[in-house]
Order: C-alpha cells, then structure tokens, then sequence
C-alpha cells in the first residue's frame, strides 16, 4: 500500500495558521544559528589562545572530538546522524516528529568540534536544529498530521539560509532535496521561514557574505569547456568522495559501542597534526576558501589544502565526528576549480578567466556531484558570490558533475547517510525524475456521434460497442451498441437512445489517477483538447487504465 | 471530531500557548542580543590585538611573522580596510606582490580614492612590471585622500611617480610631474634643489635655471643652488651667465670646486667663442680664423688619426679663409661650417662638472656647440 502523500494539503485555517508559524520558526531558528555561530566562534577562540605549543594544537581538536562523540554517545543519542536525513524522516516517516534533545545536544556536540578545529561544517547542523525547533513549535500548536509533516522542512530551510546567510539556497535545497516538490504552501511556508531566519541572522551578525569575492569579468566562448572538463573531474572526485565516505564509516560499523569513541579521538589527533601542517585545512573550510578566491594560494597550495581537507573531512565524518558535509564540501570544491584555475593559463591555447571564476565554478559541480542538488549549486553560488558572471560556468560545471557523479556512483551521498541510519527514505533524484502516467498513456481513439444523427447512420459509424455523443450544450454523452440496436421506425436520432448520464471529460496531461477516480462514477471518461474542449481526442476505460499500468484487461 | 466543549476551550488554550511560545522568542532575542553585543565586542578586540601584532611585526622588520595575526584580523572584521592594507603591506615586505595585490584590489575597490591603498597598489604593480596600471595608481595616490600630516607620503608618491615616469623615458611627462610637484611644495628646498637636479638631466635647461633661480630668490640660504644655476646655464651653452653664476658661487664659497670647474671652461668658451655681441668685427675675424686654426688641429685627433675626406676638403676650403685679404664673411662662413663638424666629431663631456680640463680641444667642442646650437634648425 502507498503512503499517504506527505504534500496534501491542510485546511485553510490551519494553512493561514501554517504561515504565521512559519515566521515565528524562522525568527527563532535564526536566533538559535546566531547563538551557534557565535558558540563556535567562542570556542574557536578560547581553543586558539589555548593551544600554544604543537602539542597542545593536536591535543585540542583531539579532545574536541572526543568530547563530542562522548557527548552525543551517552547525553544525547538524539543529536546523532544527518540533519538532512533525520528531517527527510520526520516527513516522510515520523508525521514531523524529532525529539526535542536533538537540538540542543547537536548545537553542544558541534560547538565543541567545530570549534576545536574539526573540518566539518555548521550548516547541517543548523539545519537539523532549525528542523527540531520546528517539530517542537508544531506539536506546541498542535498542528495536524499534513502541517506537521511539513513543518520539519519549513524549519530546516530556516536553519540553513541562517547559517549560509543566503535564503535562497536554503529554499532551494529544501525543496530540491528534502521535498522534491513545488508543493504551493509548503513553498510559501519555507520561503517566508527562510527569509525570516537570514533577517534575524543579518541583524545579529550583520549583512557580510560568508566570504568575499573579487571583482570578476565573463568568461570567453571557448572558455565554456574549461567549466566542462572542469565538471567532469568535479564529478568523478564527487562519487569518489561519496564512495569513500561510504567505506570509512563502514571501518567504524558499531559507534554504539564504547570502543567506537577511539575513532573520533584518533581522528582529532591526526587532525591536530595535519593542522599542525596546513592549518587552513581545520576548520569549516571559508577561510580557505576566501584565499582561493583572492589567489592567495599557489597551485601547490591549492593541491595540499584540498587533499588534506578531504582526507580529514573523511577521517572526521567516516569515524562519527559531529558536523556537517556542506562547508567542507563547498571547500574541496574551491580547491579543486582554484588548481584548474590556476594551471588552465598554461595549458589551454587561449586567454582564460581569473581563477576566482573557477574556484566558485569548482564549488557549485562538487556540491552537485554530492548532494545531487544541481539548482542549489547553481543559486548557492550566484548567490554567495553576487555576481552574475559567474552564472553560465557554474551552471555548466554544476550540470556535468551532477550528471557524471550520478553516473559513476548512483545513490547519493544522502541515500546512503539514510540507508545507515536505517531508513528506507524516498530519494529526491528519483522523485523528481519519475514521470507520473498520464491520461495520454491510456487514451484510445473513440468513435464520436453528433446529437442529431440519425439512428441508422450512427449504427454504421459506430464500429465499436459503445459511442461518445456530443450534446448541444457541449457536454459528453455514452451510448452503446444495445441503445442503437432497437428499431427505427420514426427515424430516430442518437439523442432519443441517450440516457440522461453527462461525461465528465479529461484533458491528455491530466494524470491517470484522475481517470481512476471519474471512472468510478462513469464507464467511460472522455478526453478532449484543451485548446478546442468541443474537440474529442479519444476515451479511457478501465480497461485502458489497466493496460497503461501493465495489469491485463480486468485488472488481474 | 472535536465536541463543543473542546471547540470553546480551544481558543483559549491556544492563545496561551501563543503567549507563552511569544514570551519565550522575546527572551530567546534579547538573550541573543546580549550575546551577540558581546561576542561583536570580543571579536573587534581581538582584531584588533592580533592587528596591533602583525603591525609590530612589520615594524621590527620582520613580516613574515606578521601574516598569521593580519589574517586573523581580516578574518574578524572583514570590513576593516586598514587590516588588509596592512595584511598587503606585509605581502609586499615579503616580495610576494601578486598576493598582495589581490588583498589591495579589495581595498581600493571599496575605497578607490584612498592614498594609501594606491600607494600600495602602485609599488605592488610596479614591483610586477606592470608599469601602466601602477602609473594610474600612483596618480589615484598623489589626487586621493590622507590622513591628516602625510604630506610627506603625498610627496614620497609624487616622488616615486617621477621615478616611474623616469623608467619608461618619457621626458615630457617627467618634466610636467616635475614642475607640478615644483609648484605644490614651493618651500622645501631640498626638494626644488632635487626637481632643478632632475629637469637638468633631462635637459630642461630653462625649467632647471628657473627652478634655481626661484630657490636663490626664495631661500636666505639656498645651499647650492648657485653652483647648480651655474652648471644649467653651462649646459645649455650660455658661458656668459654660466660664468657670472659660478663666480657669483665663488663668491659664496670659494672651494666650491664644482663653481670653479664651471668658472674656469666657461671663460676658456669665452676667450674663443666669435660669436659673442659687442665684438669688432676685426676680433670677430680673428676669433672665426682661431678656431679654423684650433680645428685643423683637432680635428684629425678625432678622426681617430686618418682624417676623412669630407673633412680634408673642409679644411682646404677653410685655409683659404685664413690669409690677410680674406673678406670677414668668408671667415665667419668658413668657420661656421668647421664649427658644425666639429661639434659632429669631437663633441664636449655632456656634464658641466665633469672632469674635462680647459684645454684648447674642450673649449673649441663647447664653442663648436655653441655656434650649432645657435643656427635655426634647417
């Protein structure tokens, strides 16, 4: 049996109610990114100050994440796993339930590795705590079961356009990868949320983008298959990095046990030492970043940090480290566009675009290569970078990591995070990609009769059992063999065998579960064209519905 | 279903509840409030700490050590131009001015009237090869806005424009720099002494004279502008005034050597040269028959040993303008076309206060010189 469809709609006083919800979601969950960003960077602080000598820089970020783990294995199971699958389940399998420890326990646990220096982002983070106050305030309201499914996405969207600053890429990834639907409350719901958390966030925190991105100018035409190639070992590091995220998480299988503490202590201290190294690896990545873009790092450099980052960002997530994908993700990204930037000049044959282009184009394919979320990439990095230049590369870029990471590694990094956590989550990519059957696909041609023909011609024309009659007034009638087959002594016409039954007809793009549910109150459904309702372009029966779903006449 | 009672009750619940959840964003944002006041607080101190350390660091001569705090300190407050302009200063201390540059392009192009970021802009540029784009810098820099008390960094830039404007050769825009910074800063003396030394050695005799002159006018001590006006006027061939003018500089101080180096071939120039006014025309002639003289004597020295033919014909010519009988115009034509090929041959030290001697040869060059320079261009 299908479940529910998670999008139906709710009443419209709970939908007015929805709304105003809504903002108060936004607001609050722009507060509670604010304290974390703030938390974090406290932590980062204090720790920098801390950590004098080397042996104090690996013993910090290692005591962070130890304390992390410690902290979400004993105090608060709840703030383990994905944010972004944990709110794809409370939508599609818990009515919008998550505990309401999850937040609280997730903003501790990723305050104190984040800010020790693991390479892990706040933006996932965010999201899950953005999606748990959500859940909180909709079960204070006592919303229904259609609005509290719902709400978990309204509150993630707000979470994460606080956290990037950017309200557009957190609607965008909400509804591209969590709802996978252009749902109209719902979006109105997750935009108005959105919007009120990067206000709140703004006022607190101020208006600065994450980073700041130099002056740029377009690209050439023949540039256009840099951002191609560029795309294409965007996506091919992509499925390696979701493969391999795979893998390490399967060397550490049982984190309920005691020992599974020893992997994120022992990642702490090999982030230590790396730090010690290339200290622009540690942290959420923006910093390293910001230099790309202003080609602070040589090619060397840019190979490095990215390396180290994406071993550490493995290391840290693969052994159960709290943090998010997103920064780190957007970081390895910069690097790898920035390296292509910075050798293209002397490999291609033609004048190219500064490297900045590449590092925000390199940024937008991994983050498609990975979340399989190629709109977002696009906006996110329109967005985080306010220029429209940088629009036709990222799109590009973006479209061909999507597709090659999809190629080479089919499930996506967030099917995978929920087929471990044990939740047979609906993909976004396949919901968005399955193509709902339509009337069209079970149309057949019907033989149509006028009102006025007389009886004996309309036995002629009609060759099947049964006919469809216009009427007058531009309704649809049914009439069949039986209804013809008396006799016609007074020349009679079609409308004197009709019934008193109207048709209700359907257009072809209507969807076939439409016809399902008219032909239970009729044999036959009409279709007709949209441009020409008078116009009949064939019928369906159950017959036809049966076919079209591949079940034999009958149904069985 | 929701009975009646339910229904009545309802309402009321959840405006309590929606007072309650108002009450609890109220406290949520003025805690938040409070927190991010402090966190700001915190964060611009220590920006500015580690800002204050990487600016030590530049002072004691040390950038490399300055880069880690500096980036701190754009990290923090990302809006803070002086924090990068001092992060690209550290750049440029350290020779890496491509770095620098990206930081400084951030910088002006938030501030593009800012002088000190050009100034920055400009030596980073410079230091690239990028001679164009540090030219336009250095004149954002010399028109932009300082803070109060940096005119001596408006000078420095104007200065290091000249300098720039000197290494692509063009002359005229040199001089023009020159004048301008000339008339900017009329009371520093050391710096017109400096603007008549550059317009002399770009051969702006006239502007350099004059740029000496003010400073002997202006200045109850004008150092050694005397002897610098003494030399202009000698390098541009008028061994009167140049004369008068290293005397005049004797006169201050005798050891001057430089004054008495002028004073010594101007008058040798003087005693030969025929085409000084108030001469009798029987001097005039004697002087025209004493440098053909001179000349026939020089002049195969020149040649390297060999005289070449044109000039073996010249002189041919030339003798005949030296007996008794020849008229006083064939003397002056005969001598002038001497004059012309000498000053071709064997020309005089380019520099007033170079170490020629006041031998016959170097007076004869000078007054060659003297009489080409005169003639209109033909």
């Amino acid at each position: 049996m299908s479940p529910t469809p998670p999008m139906m709609a709710p009443p419209d006083d709970e939908t007015r109610r929805f709304l105003a919800l809504s903002v108060l979601i936004g607001t609050c969950a722009g507060l509670l990114v604010v304290c974390f960003h703030v938390a974090i960077d406290l932590t980062t602080w204090w720790t920098a100050d801390l950590a004098g000598s080397p042996w104090q820089s690996v013993l910090v970020p290692a005591a962070g994440a130890g304390l992390a783990a410690t902290l979400v294995r004993y105090a608060a199971p709840n703030a383990r796993g994905s944010g972004i699958v944990r709110t794809k389940a409370a939508l599609y399998a818990s009515d919008g339930y998550i505990p309401a420890s999850a937040a609280p326990g997730k903003f501790v646990a990723c305050t104190l590795s984040i800010g020790t220096g693991t390479p892990l982002g706040p933006e996932d983070p965010s999201l899950l705590m953005g999606a748990g106050l959500a859940s909180l305030v909709g079960r204070w309201f006592g919303l229904s079961r259609p609005s509290m499914r719902q709400v978990a996405p309204v509150g993630a969207a707000a979470g994460l356009a606080a956290a990037f600053n950017t309200p557009i890429t957190g609607v965008l990834f909400v509804i591209e990868e969590v709802i996978a639907s252009w749902h109209g409350t719902v979006l109105g719901s997750v935009v108005l949320a959105a919007v009120s958390a990067v206000v709140t966030s703004r006022i607190f925190l101020g208006d600065s983008p994450l980073f700041r991105v130099p002056q740029l100018t377009g690209i050439a035409g023949r540039e256009v298959v840099m951002f191609a190639v560029l795309g294409l070992g965007a996506g091919v590091v992509a499925a390696l990095y979701v493969r391999t995220i795979v893998a390490t998480r399967g060397l550490f299988p049982d984190r309920h046990s005691r020992r599974a503490l020893a992997g994120p202590l022992l990642a702490g201290l090999v982030i230590g030492a790396a730090g010690l190294w290339t200290p622009d690896a540690l942290g959420p990545g923006y910093h390293g970043i910001d230099s790309a873009l202003h080609g602070q790092y040589s090619a060397a450099t840019l190979a490095t940090v990215g390396a180290v980052k994406l071993a550490l960002v493995l290391l840290a997530f693969g052994t159960g480290v709290p943090g998010g994908l997103f920064a780190p993700t957007l970081a390895v990204g910069a690097m790898l566009g920035g390296l292509m930037g910075v050798l293209a000049p002397a490999v291609v044959p033609f004048p190219v675009g500064a490297p900045a282009i590449y590092v925000l184009a390199g940024m937008g394919a991994f983050f498609a290569g990975v979340f399989r979320a190629p709109m977002t990439a696009i906006f996110m990095v329109f967005e985080l970078s306010a220029t429209y230049v940088v629009i036709v590369p990222a799109m590009i870029a973006s479209s061909v990591g999507y597709l090659v990471a999809r190629a080479l590694q089919p499930a996506s990094l967030l099917e995978v995070l929920g087929r471990e956590e044990g939740a047979a989550l609906p993909s976004a990519q396949d919901r968005r990609e399955r193509e709902p059957l339509r009337v069209e696909h079970a149309m057949r041609p019907a033989p149509v009769l006028e009102w006025d023909t007389p009886v004996a011609l309309a036995r002629a024309q009609a060759d099947a059992s049964w006919a469809i009659v216009r009427t007058p007034a531009g309704t649809w009638a049914r009439v069949d063999a039986a209804m013809l087959a008396g006799p016609d002594d007074h020349g009679d016409t079609v409308a004197s065998r009709c019934g008193g039954e109207r048709l209700l007809p359907l257009y072809p793009d209507d969807p076939l579960d439409a016809a399902l549910r008219r032909l239970a109150t009729q044999p036959v459904v009409p279709v007709v064209s949209r441009i020409d309702p008078s116009r009949l372009l064939g019928a369906v029966t159950l017959d036809d519905v049966h076919r079209a779903y591949g079940l034999p006449a009958g149904g069985r | 279903m929701v009975s009646a009672a339910a229904d009545r009750r309802w309402p009321h619940e959840r405006l309590v509840r929606a007072g309650v959840a108002g009450a609890i964003t109220v406290a949520l944002w003025t805690g938040t409030s409070l927190l991010a006041r402090a966190y700001h607080g915190m964060r611009d101190a220590r920006a500015s700490r580690q800002a204050s350390q990487g600016q030590l660091a530049i002072d004691r001569g040390t950038p490399a050590l300055a880069l880690r705090p500096l980036r701190d300190a754009v990290a923090l407050q990302p809006g803070v131009a002086a924090h990068r302009l001092a992060l690209a200063r550290a750049l440029e201390a350290m020779g890496r001015y491509d770095e620098a540059i990206t930081y400084l392009a951030t910088v002006v192009a938030e501030d593009p009237v800012g002088g000190e970021a050009n100034l920055a802009m400009a030596r980073a540029l410079r230091a690239t090869g990028q001679t164009g784009e540090a030219e336009r810098s250095y004149y954002r820099a010399v028109y932009g806005q300082w803070p109060p008390g940096a005119e001596q960094a408006r000078l420095q830039t104007r200065l290091e424009l000249i300098d720039l404007l000197q290494d692509t050769a063009d002359a005229a825009r040199v001089r023009s720099e020159l004048l301008h910074l000339s008339t900017a800063f009329p009371g520093d003396r050391a710096l017109q002494l400096h603007i008549g030394q550059s317009l002399l050695a770009l051969d702006y005799t006239a502007d350099a004279a004059r740029v000496f002159e003010d400073v002997l006018a202006r200045f109850a001590d004008p150092g050694p502008a005397q002897s610098w006006l003494a030399v202009t006027w000698f390098q541009g061939g008028d061994y009167a005034a140049a004369f008068a003018a290293a005397t005049a500089a004797l006169h201050a101080d005798r050891e001057d050597p430089t004054a008495a180096r002028v004073r010594r071939r101007a008058s040798a120039a003087l005693t030969l040269d025929p085409t000084l006014s108030r001469l009798s025309v029987a001097e005039r002639t004697l002087r025209w028959k004493r440098l053909i003289q001179r000349a026939g004597v020089v002049l195969p020295g020149c040649d390297g040993g060999t005289p070449r033919p044109e000039t073996t014909q010249l002189m041919k010519f030339a003798a005949t303008a030296l007996s008794r009988r020849a008229a006083p115009d064939l003397a002056m034509n005969a001598g002038a076309a001497v004059a012309r090929l000498v000053a071709r041959a064997c020309p005089p030290p380019t520099a007033a206060t170079s170490g020629a001697t006041t031998t016959g040869d170097d007076a004869l060059a000078l007054v060659a010189r003297r009489i080409v320079r005169q003639e209109p261009a033909s």
